[in-house]
């Protein structure tokens, strides 16, 4: 980003302090500080996402990019470089108790670039949903890995180069103004949706509005817009999806997905990081696509 | 270490602020050499981050808003705005935000007036624009509802930006971003690689 990284400071020598749960975890993970770079893909149906980013880790902040275009994310605030330059800062935060979902525990120790780490694995009702190889010393999360309820990986992540150095610069990334996105009161939609809680609702770009949904490991937001997107003319890396006998539009980025349809009356975009299974359950609680949303309706409701 | 002594009450105000993102890149390098191998400064440093740690797990209690000053937020609005306001202050600040309508106009005309300083001819540059200055090209999935036809169609594939009148416009590329942002507030953003900006290998 500058030409090379500047090293700053090392914590190496401050010890481990293995996380008892996935929150003293994630909150460890927060904190830490690191730089890197990282190969992101994810694996759905036969199909392949991958890509490669570098990192720097700091105060709660991420800038993740490559080449010379780079997005500052972190504590609900995102900005980025490059033609958008769009500075977004969102009123909302969540502290989900993640024990309801998910379990965590210790899977042994390992090396991964050649630093102690260890494992971390989060259970989701008796099987293993994520493991980690979190790194000792600072606790950055050095490879990751997201499975399937069938087992198998969804998405990883991995680091492919590690330092605990960061550029100093990366103290002043928050300096800048930025566009308040500030909470709605109805999104008109479910206030819970396969275990996913509907946390708070914004008005989103273009008109649309956002309802962003988490469990607090995953999470996704449902754009809505009125009026209707031929979805099938209208991309063109799209994937046909098809739950329950319900006909949808996907595209797979290397760390999200986005999966959109036509519901009555009403054009729908989800995008989210959330594995395929529970994303199946999630589409089943939101509006379905159709057209005839009143015969439909009736149906549903008549019939179920 | 170049000579740099430990002294705990200098320096567990700097660890503190190290912790909350809030150091200079000086006052970050001297956190740096600190924590490089002061055991007395790394049991410190520790210390702090335990009972960091604790006070975030601490229940937050409602203040009942006869003892605030008139209920609403004032002067730490701008402390908000500016990032000033940290661990507790900061969720107690955005809680009452959701719920206060009055409070959320006020930082929105809060926002545009620093907006509109910032701007005038002579206010400084922050040194993000100094070190992001080249934009890169970046592919925008553009989508436009019904009825614009084939031709349109064809134009978004290419990333055109055409389309308007009434119909409904969806640009993926800024649903991800507002998305991702959002997304960051949660814990579960800390293992989960973002996703702006990547390029295929």
């Amino acid at each position: 980003m500058t030409g090379g990284l500047v090293a700053a400071f090392v914590i190496a020598s401050v010890g481990p302090a293995l996380a008892d749960d996935l929150d003293d975890y994630l909150a460890d993970a927060g904190e830490a500080v690191y730089s890197g770079r990282r190969v992101v893909g994810t694996t759905w149906d036969g199909f392949e996402s991958i890509g490669i980013v570098d990192i720097q880790h700091l105060g709660g902040m991420a800038t993740v990019g490559s080449g010379s275009s780079y997005a500052t994310i972190g504590g609900g605030r995102m900005h980025l470089d490059g033609p958008t330059g769009a500075a977004l800062s969102f009123i909302g935060a969540t502290h989900f108790d993640l024990d309801g979902r998910y379990a965590v525990s210790q899977g042994g120790t390992t090396e991964h670039l050649g630093r102690s780490a260890y494992v971390l694995e989060v259970t989701e009702a008796g099987f293993v949903r994520m493991r980690m190889i979190v790194d000792e010393s600072t606790s950055a999360p050095l490879a990751t890995e997201v499975y399937s309820r069938d087992g198998t990986v969804f998405r990883y992540s991995s680091m492919i180069e590690f330092s605990v150095s960061v550029d100093p610069e990366m103290a002043l990334m928050d300096e800048r103004s930025y566009e308040m996105m500030l909470p709605m009161d109805q999104a008109g939609l479910p206030v819970d949706a396969a275990g996913y809680q509907l946390v708070d609702v914004y008005s989103g770009p273009q008109g649309a509005n956002q309802a962003f949904y988490t469990d607090g490991l995953f999470s996704f937001s449902v754009f809505t817009t009125n009026g209707r997107v031929n979805w099938e003319a209208a991309i063109d890396d799209e994937l046909p999806y098809t739950v329950d006998g319900n006909s949808y539009w996907r595209v797979i980025n290397p760390a999200t997905l986005w999966v959109m349809w036509n519901a009555p009356g009403t054009t729908i975009a989800l995008v989210g990081d959330l594995p395929p299974d529970h994303l199946e359950e999630v589409l089943a609680d939101l509006p379905r696509p159709g057209r005839h949303g009143w015969m439909q309706r009736m149906w549903n409701r008549l019939f179920g | 270490m170049a000579g740099l002594i430990f002294d705990p009450d200098e320096h567990g105000e700097l660890f503190s602020a190290y912790l909350d993102g809030e150091l200079t890149p000086e006052e970050l390098t001297v956190v740096g050499e600190l924590l490089d191998g002061d055991e007395e400064a790394i049991d410190d440093f520790r210390s702090i981050q335990s009972i960091r740690k604790t006070l975030q797990l601490l229940p937050e209690f409602e203040v009942p808003a006869a003892l605030l000053p008139d209920g609403h937020l004032g002067d730490r609005l701008s402390a908000y705005l500016d990032g000033e306001l940290v661990t507790l202050e900061h969720r107690r600040v955005t809680k009452h935000l959701v719920d206060c309508a009055d409070c959320r106009a006020e930082l929105q005309e809060l926002d545009r007036a620093r907006i509109a300083v910032r701007s005038l001819p002579g206010v400084e540059t922050t040194m993000t624009s100094e070190i992001h200055a080249t934009p890169a090209p970046h592919r925008r999935r553009r989508i436009v509802a019904g009825g614009i036809g084939a031709a349109a169609a064809a134009a978004l594939l290419v990333g055109l930006a055409v389309g308007g009148g009434d119909e409904p416009v969806f640009i993926l590329d800024d649903l991800e971003t507002h998305h991702v942002a959002r997304a960051s507030a949660e814990p579960g953003f800390a293992v989960l690689p973002p996703a702006i900006q990547v390029a295929a290998p």
